[in-house]
């Protein structure tokens, strides 16, 4: 690779130091990462194609589970994009988490048909028993509740997503019971 | 006839234009002003301030004249009343949106924004104020970016893109949480890919970036895209 | 595979399932899944075994039958017995009663008739009949035999001509008739061309396209293949939300089944059309139902739509001719090509061919999906298919066409649904949602929840839509807070006509709908949020009370 346009390639920022791309995993504290090899090869299935970026993007964060600057930085090297461009994608689409989610994931179904039929209670109430805001994790890290857009479970709303378990015609008490046991059964574990 | 001339009016002025032209381009060669934002000489168009709004004959719709190519016969309106009601409420919301306090902008006198608000007659704003609070990035050795003051036009993004071709500014985020990232969020003075051209500087309309201890006046340069333009086809 | 095969297969399969006496169809849609209706499917392979009939009785897994709300569902042919709500022992039931005996379980079956008589399943003809998982089932029942009479008789002139014929407009909202769209692009220069299906469903309290991918995506890929020969594209792509991994999966299927026997790929049956069709997967977005956003999401960048023209007929993806099209148009093609124009034109409304789907939800006996002749009214659909409302509570205002949509009253029932009714009501067909609600809600919460969802999705390109739409939630949280001033209604009614107008795409251009009609036809409520500070449906004025309004 031309060496110039290597050093001004995108994601050498504060995370890399503008060395060989071989070098850039190791930087970026990913070396022997098993996750890292499983991006590598499906980047390579993509061609390393720009216009893949949405693909890629999704892989990563089935991976991860979440997609931080690291990863992203990774992405924008090897498939050679501008770092501002692929950190403005995967920003752009609200399906992309740039944080670690907590152990449990919360997630409510805020489409029309769930609100109508009293969903924001039931998030309020969840919010307030459980001391997590909508968007973010609880302090400890164990339980994170998500909002999104419709799940398409419309006919059964109000509808919550417990750890990818689709939860329908829901009310305050079955979720805050739910949730209580799911945390009480963590807790019992680790002991 | 791809050559022919195109025959339209222009708030009832007759003109002439050639094919491909857009409705901005035909009133600027006949000196009629319509006012602009986003637009830029020698950049792409981006059609996002929407202060460019024209009215054509026989639709109810309206156009930007900034990509709206011209065809024959066209009976163009670009001042009306309400055209100017709805130019005052589109700066209006630019100026509520961030903190704009002209007194203590570095801008002050040699702003886009604020010579449309003068020029429009918008002598307040009707809606509530955000005051937003972002954090000034002025770490880089003379460019500063303060997003409080930013409009979202994207110039800077565009000339950092396709006339320096450094592409270390693109959007991040989305709707009222957009922002003007550099690189991957990265401070000014970290970024790589910057080469600290200044042209982002030289287009910004308001003082959103500009260079620090610099004669704001000398720094803004409005036609410096559309110069390089033509001097890279020469 | 070649061109006389699927017409080999198809009588291979009917001989196959003629075998059988009884059929049982288990729902195993998104909507059912979550109520168990896999362990449900396991149960009746199992109940058929242990009581030695499988060999008269096929247990499918099969899409969506419609009755979401009464699931796990399940149909026994022939005679379409339709079961609600079943369980494992009922499945017993039904398997003793039924099948070993032929008596139907009379007090296990969904008894609501103008639920299925008044619709017209055109497009979800499959849906629920066959297995989506098998292509055979797909075309025993007449599926890939509009290809082959395209491929065989007709030139894409024709397959133009007799979509024209038809008077098909596009199901994703704004109504652009199908054959005009297509002769746009079959006559335009550049190639290669290329067909955008359009799944991304991001109206909240919609399920009609995810329910016809995973119902019948065979139908799907056939309306590709035929536009594909149509217009001259070899390449298709279906963007689809990623919060549909089980459309996803079954379109997966579905086209590595089609590859497998060429219906898609290099020289389709043995003929010239060579036809690729790839999925790509949305994230979060509503604007990119839009069509340019959708093809700048296509492409790898940020769902932000651009001003037209060029229009994507003309320069589309990659700056190629492009057809965007809805996956319901699409899944019409077939059945037009092989009925003919003529036969569909005669569904429906006169200036509004054919059927459309509508996902009923809210306050509602029934809520589900359903297909209804366009023309049909907002009445028929609330209360003889939906069954009205619950509690015998009153109706008090009908969402259509989501978020975007418009909040119609009562005194709007009788409104033939179709494009142009619609719009002069103040609301759009959208992509098919129709809410109820009742007197519980209140509208002034209701429009802000649908201003809140339009300010999160806005894509922050034009200030009208970026700017504007904050404006107005802030004088919505001000009202509901009861620091609100009457001249709030002129300020909110001039706000909204001003981004109706000045938006540069769809999603601004429609977001005040709910706002706009709102005021129209509920202004009193408004006067008395802001003069009584009153709220009946006691949702607002609550700052106090822990219930965020943020």
């Amino acid at each position: 690779m031309d060496t110039k346009k290597n050093l001004r390639s995108s994601s050498q920022s504060i995370l890399l130091s503008p060395k060989k791309k071989d070098n850039s995993a190791v930087n970026l504290g990913l070396k022997n990462d098993k996750r890292l090899l499983k991006l590598e090869n499906f980047m390579r299935k993509m061609n390393y194609k720009g216009c893949a970026l949405l693909e890629i993007l999704h892989k990563a964060q089935e991976i991860y589970g979440y997609i931080n600057k690291n990863v992203l930085a990774y992405i924008a090297e090897a498939i050679e994009l501008p770092a501002s461009h692929v950190f403005g994608v995967a920003t752009f689409y609200s399906y992309f988490k740039q944080q670690q989610p907590g152990k449990h994931v919360i997630t409510a179904c805020l489409g029309t048909a769930c609100y109508v039929k009293g969903v924001e209670e039931i998030i309020c109430a969840i919010e307030k028993n459980f001391s997590v805001k909508r968007g973010g994790s609880s302090d400890d890290g164990k339980l994170s509740l998500f909002i999104t857009r419709c799940i398409g479970a419309c006919a059964i709303g109000p509808a919550i997503i417990i750890d990818d378990d689709i939860i329908g015609n829901v009310t305050e008490d079955l979720v805050l019971e739910k949730i209580t046991s799911i945390l009480e059964r963590e807790k019992i574990e680790t002991c | 006839m791809t050559n022919e001339p195109i025959n339209l009016t222009i708030d009832n002025i007759k003109v002439t234009a050639k094919q491909d032209t857009t409705i901005l381009e035909v009133a600027k060669q006949y000196g009629i002003n319509i006012p602009t934002l986003c637009e830029l000489e020698g950049l792409s168009s981006y059609s996002g301030c929407r202060l460019c709004l024209v009215e054509i004959r026989g639709s109810t719709k309206l156009f930007a004249a900034c990509t709206t190519p011209v065809t024959s016969g066209m009976e163009i309106t670009t001042n009306s009343d309400k055209l100017k009601e709805y130019r005052k409420i589109t700066l209006s919301l630019l100026l509520s949106e961030r903190t704009h306090i002209c007194s203590v902008c570095v801008a002050n006198g040699n702003c886009e924004l604020q010579d449309l608000s003068n020029e429009l007659g918008v002598d307040h704003v009707p809606f509530e104020r955000e005051w937003t609070n972002h954090t000034l990035d002025s770490g880089h050795n003379f460019l500063v970016i303060d997003r409080n003051r930013c409009i979202l036009c994207t110039r800077c993004i565009r000339v950092c893109q396709e006339t320096e071709g450094a592409h270390t500014l693109d959007l991040k985020n989305r709707g009222k949480d957009a922002q003007i990232t550099i690189d991957f969020d990265a401070l000014w003075k970290n970024s790589s890919s910057c080469t600290s051209c200044r042209k982002c500087a030289k287009v910004c309309p308001t003082g959103a970036i500009y260079v620090d201890d610099d004669f704001i006046s000398k720094t803004k340069d409005k036609n410096i895209a559309n110069f390089l333009l033509k001097r890279r086809q020469l | 595979m070649r061109l006389a095969d699927i017409q080999k297969i198809a009588e291979i399969e009917v001989d196959f399932q003629r075998a059988y006496k009884y059929r049982i169809n288990v729902c195993c849609s998104s909507g059912c899944i979550p109520l168990g209706a896999i362990n449900l499917l396991k149960t009746f392979q199992d109940l058929v075994t242990e009581h030695g009939v499988i060999e008269n009785c096929l247990v499918a897994r099969t899409g969506c039958v419609g009755t979401c709300s009464v699931g796990p569902v399940v149909v026994v042919e022939p005679g379409d017995y339709i079961y609600e709500k079943v369980t494992p022992e009922k499945a017993r039931k039904i398997v003793i009663d039924h099948i070993i005996l032929g008596l139907p379980v009379k007090k296990l079956l969904f008894e609501n008739k103008t639920f299925i008589e008044k619709q017209h399943r055109l497009v979800l003809r499959n849906a629920g009949k066959i297995d989506p998982y098998r292509i055979e089932d797909y075309i025993a029942s007449g599926g890939y035999s509009a290809l082959v009479k395209c491929l065989t008789k007709l030139s894409p002139q024709e397959v133009i001509d007799e979509i024209a014929a038809s008077g098909l407009r596009g199901r994703g909202g704004a109504g652009f008739p199908t054959a005009k769209k297509w002769s746009f692009v079959s006559r335009a220069h550049g190639s290669p061309k290329y067909i955008i299906a359009n799944l991304d469903e991001g109206d909240p309290g919609v399920f009609a396209n995810r329910t016809l991918a995973e119902a019948d995506p065979h139908a799907l890929i056939e309306g590709l293949l035929i536009a594909g020969y149509a217009i001259g594209a070899e390449k298709a792509f279906i963007y689809t939300r990623a919060e549909y991994p089980l459309a996803i999966d079954t379109l997966k299927k579905a086209i590595n089944k089609a590859s497998e026997l060429n219906i898609i790929g290099k020289n389709v049956l043995g003929t010239s059309l060579n036809f690729d069709i790839e999925i790509r997967l949305g994230a979060g977005a509503f604007v990119a139902g839009e069509e340019t956003a959708i093809i700048a999401s296509v492409e790898g960048r940020r769902a932000m739509p651009r001003p037209r023209p060029p229009y994507p007929a003309t320069a589309g993806l990659w700056g190629k001719p492009t057809v965007i099209q809805n996956v319901e148009t699409l899944a019409n093609i077939p059945l037009i090509l092989q009925n003919g124009g003529a036969w569909f034109s005669k569904i429906g409304s006169p200036n509004c061919a054919g059927t459309k789907c509508f996902s009923i939800t809210g306050k509602i006996n029934n809520p589900g999906l359903i297909e209804v002749p366009m023309g049909i009214t907002l009445r028929e659909v609330i209360f003889d298919i939906g069954g009205g409302i619950p509690e015998n509570r009153s109706l008090k205002a009908v969402l259509v066409g989501g978020p975007s949509g418009g909040c119609l009253p009562d005194i709007l029932l009788d409104l033939p649904i179709d494009y142009e009714s619609l719009k002069t009501a103040g609301a759009i067909m959208g992509s098919g949602g129709i809410v109820a609600i009742d007197d519980q809600s209140c509208l002034i919460d209701t429009a802000k929840f649908f201003i809140d969802f339009c300010v999160a999705e806005s894509c922050g390109k034009c200030t009208p839509c970026r700017v504007g739409l904050v404006k107005i939630k802030e004088i919505f949280k001000k009202i509901m807070q009861g620091e609100g001033k009457i001249e709030d209604i002129n300020l909110l009614s001039k706000l909204s006509t001003f981004i109706t107008e000045t938006s540069l795409c769809g999603l601004g251009q429609t977001a005040p709908n709910p706002v706009l009609t709102t005021l129209r036809y509920f202004k009193q409520e408004y006067v008395e949020h802001l003069v009584d500070r009153s709220c009946k449906a006691d949702k607002c004025f609550k700052e106090n009370k822990g219930v965020n309004i943020n």
